[in-house]
């Protein structure tokens, strides 16, 4: 070989040699898969906005209504507030997350009831709502579970669609709070959306004690969402960074006061007859708890949720009215 | 040669650059890497996900049956138990330890507590009204005393008991029984004599399917008979009183003269487990209340105190832990607690 020759491909090899290393040196990335992963999936996760409606300064918070008529109440509630219009526009685009966690027929207690879910959609769609979405992502099978609850013909009834979760449906959202940082949540209902309410019932819950409208944004998780059971107070208390609904219900017409989430026995059932409607979802289960017959001071996301100021368990010094339906 | 060599190695070059980028957008760990156990041995055959196959529309109609569950399953005890008139919707379902959570969420925890093997369920519905349906659910429990503790703390005071396995009751149209290692859960969707008649059946029906081995229960001997309110006896695997060191906790409530009776009784594997229950529990009375008296015989250790207002009296006898809690009047709790002492003679 001439030297000539041999210079030009040894300085090949080494160009060829240094251009990989400079490659690999500039590729490399010191965090593990799972820390990469989870960067990027950061990155691309979605906010929720905020759903919140700015009011009057006086407007009442919040709304106590006892009665059995759950459309007369969700009217009477809302009225003392300052009437739907407040709160829903025309041409909304509305969703309405009750929960539907379990296949159990609405007498148990375990899920909304699905005529208060239907007062709600009725009322959104008299505001002018151009469309109420109802949505929620069950722990049992979609189509069972909306089925039994009563939920699904609540819901066509007051002309809403209801969404079932896919796979598609599902996007990671930033949470940013102190458990829950990203996740995947079923964000389809919420792309379009202009308002956001969520319908919850009052029961009993074998881990957090009690299951209500902060709690109820735990059924829009995707993935692996029971691995949180044993920080469930924490997480409870990351949801309303998660989400500013416009408005939240507290279904207390039925009251699953034990064996709670799922109940199973009519027995365990209490005719609650009453509705909680407001805007602060810390203040709305502060005053939940009682009507389950256990103090507030003893339910720990209720205080971790108020420290990270989400929220208020001084429900007394806001501005809430109790008003009683015929 | 040289160049056929080249042109090789740098296809191999490129592929390999190309499964590092593929790598690179997908966390799988498992990506390329070589299962050892598929080497030379036939594999089942991956199952197809079965269910419906739904598309991505809302739902815009009324749906009048609920689709098939997720996973086939066998349905042993569940197979063709519909009764005249009513069907089968979807499959029998199963679940594990493991995959409990997917059915009953949160209350998992507490039936893992209680080490449960398997559930099954189904769902019955009314062919003349598809809104009428019955939720039929069979734990194994795996041991009867598992069976009996999860049926025990489920069940809500002051609910008839019905004759139904080894013990049941009735809530309105819902029967819920236990039959050796079996928990059965029966609920209709709704009160009403058709589903009460329904559900009824299907719990006589389910209930001569399953087996019963006969295996005792220790607490429920062990616990004295007299003046014990019928039905109140629950077992606690952990948490009894909602105390973290009474484990392996029978409580059961008696009447005594005008008086509800709180009473509580465990077995410990050794003398020393038991001296280290009591004196965790005599550390509870000093913190949360005030220890009144200790009696210490060749016989037994009895201590009581004083927890608010409410009297708790313990003793510790041989491998037993037992006594009395939250009793109004402190003279009651510690006769109570004597005569429970009493009535185990023989029993640790």
């Amino acid at each position: 070989m001439e030297r000539r020759e041999f210079i030009k491909r040894v300085g090949a090899a080494g160009l060829a040699i240094t251009s990989s290393v400079a490659g690999a040196a500039w590729l490399y990335d010191p965090r593990s898969g799972a820390e990469y992963f989870r960067n990027r999936e950061s990155q691309k996760a979605k906010t929720l906005r905020s759903y919140h409606v700015d009011r009057a300064q006086g407007a009442v918070d919040m709304a106590i209504v006892r009665g059995k008529d759950p459309e007369k109440m969700m009217r009477t509630g809302l009225g003392e507030m300052g009437g739907i219009g407040l709160f829903i526009q025309k041409g909304d685009i509305v969703v309405i997350k009750p929960n539907v966690a379990f296949d159990r027929p609405p007498a148990l207690g375990a899920t909304t009831n699905p005529d208060v879910l239907k007062a709600v959609a009725l009322l959104c769609r008299e505001a002018g709502a151009r469309k109420v979405i109802v949505a929620d992502n069950p722990v049992n099978q979609p189509e069972g579970c909306f089925f039994k609850s009563g939920i699904q013909q609540a819901a066509l009834e007051a002309g809403a669609e209801v969404m079932l979760p896919r796979e598609s449906a599902f996007l990671p959202v930033k949470i940013g709070g102190e458990v829950l940082k990203t996740w995947s949540m079923f964000y389809r209902p919420f792309e379009q959306a202009t308002k956001v309410i969520g319908v919850a019932p009052c029961k009993d819950h074998n881990l957090c004690s009690a299951s209500m409208t902060m709690k109820n944004w735990y059924g829009l998780l995707g993935g692996r969402r029971n691995q949180f059971h044993q920080q469930i107070h924490k997480v409870i208390a990351d949801f309303p960074h998660m989400i500013k609904p416009t408005f939240v219900v507290l279904d207390a017409t039925r009251i699953l006061m034990h064996n709670g989430p799922t109940g199973g026995r009519l027995s365990d059932v209490s005719e609650g007859n009453t509705l909680v409607i407001g805007t602060d979802m810390v203040a709305v289960d502060t005053f939940g708890y009682t009507l389950l017959g256990r103090d507030p001071d003893k339910l720990d996301y209720l205080h971790l949720a108020e420290t990270r100021g989400l929220g208020s368990t001084k429900w007394k010094e806001q501005n809430w009215r109790e008003v009683q339906t015929g | 040669m040289e160049t056929v060599i080249s042109c090789a190695v740098l296809l191999l070059i490129a592929g390999i650059g190309v499964a590092v980028y593929v790598k690179g957008q997908i966390y799988d760990p498992g990506l390329f890497r070589l299962d050892q156990h598929t080497l030379g041995k036939s594999q089942p055959a991956v199952k197809a996900p079965v269910g419906p196959q739904e598309d991505e529309k809302p739902v815009t109609s009324l749906g009048t049956t609920a689709p098939a569950p997720q996973a086939p399953s066998t349905a042993g005890p569940l197979d063709a138990l519909a009764p005249r008139g009513w069907k089968t919707m979807g499959k029998v379902e199963q679940f594990t330890a493991d995959s409990l959570y997917e059915k009953i969420d949160g209350r998992a925890e507490q039936y893992l507590d209680y080490k449960c093997v398997r559930l099954i369920c189904t769902t019955l519905v009314n062919e003349q009204d598809s809104k009428q349906f019955i939720d039929v659910s069979v734990f194994d429990m795996g041991r009867p005393v598992q069976a009996f503790g999860v049926f025990s703390v489920e069940r809500t005071e002051g609910l008839p008991a019905f004759a139904l396995g080894r013990e049941g009751y009735r809530s309105e149209a819902s029967y819920f029984f236990w039959k050796g290692r079996y928990y059965v859960q029966i609920i209709p969707s709704d009160r009403g004599a058709v589903l009460a008649k329904a559900s009824l059946d299907v719990a006589k029906t389910l209930e001569k399917r399953l087996s019963d081995d006969g295996d005792p229960i220790w607490g429920l001997t062990a616990l004295p008979e007299r003046d014990r309110i019928p039905g109140t006896v629950q077992y606690f695997v952990v948490d009894a009183m909602s105390l973290d060191f009474m484990k392996d906790t029978y409580i059961a409530l008696y009447q005594k003269g005008g008086a509800k009776v709180m009473a509580f009784l465990s077995r410990k594997p050794s003398r020393e487990e038991a001296a280290k229950t009591l004196a965790s529990y005599e550390s509870y009375l000093k913190n949360f209340g005030k220890v009144l008296g200790k009696r210490e015989t060749d016989d037994y250790t009895l201590i009581t105190g004083n927890m608010g207002g409410a009297f708790d009296a313990v003793f510790r006898k041989g491998r037993l832990i037992g006594g009395v809690s939250m009793v109004n009047d402190q003279s009651i709790a510690e006769k109570a607690a004597l005569e429970l002492l009493t009535a185990l003679h023989g029993k640790d």
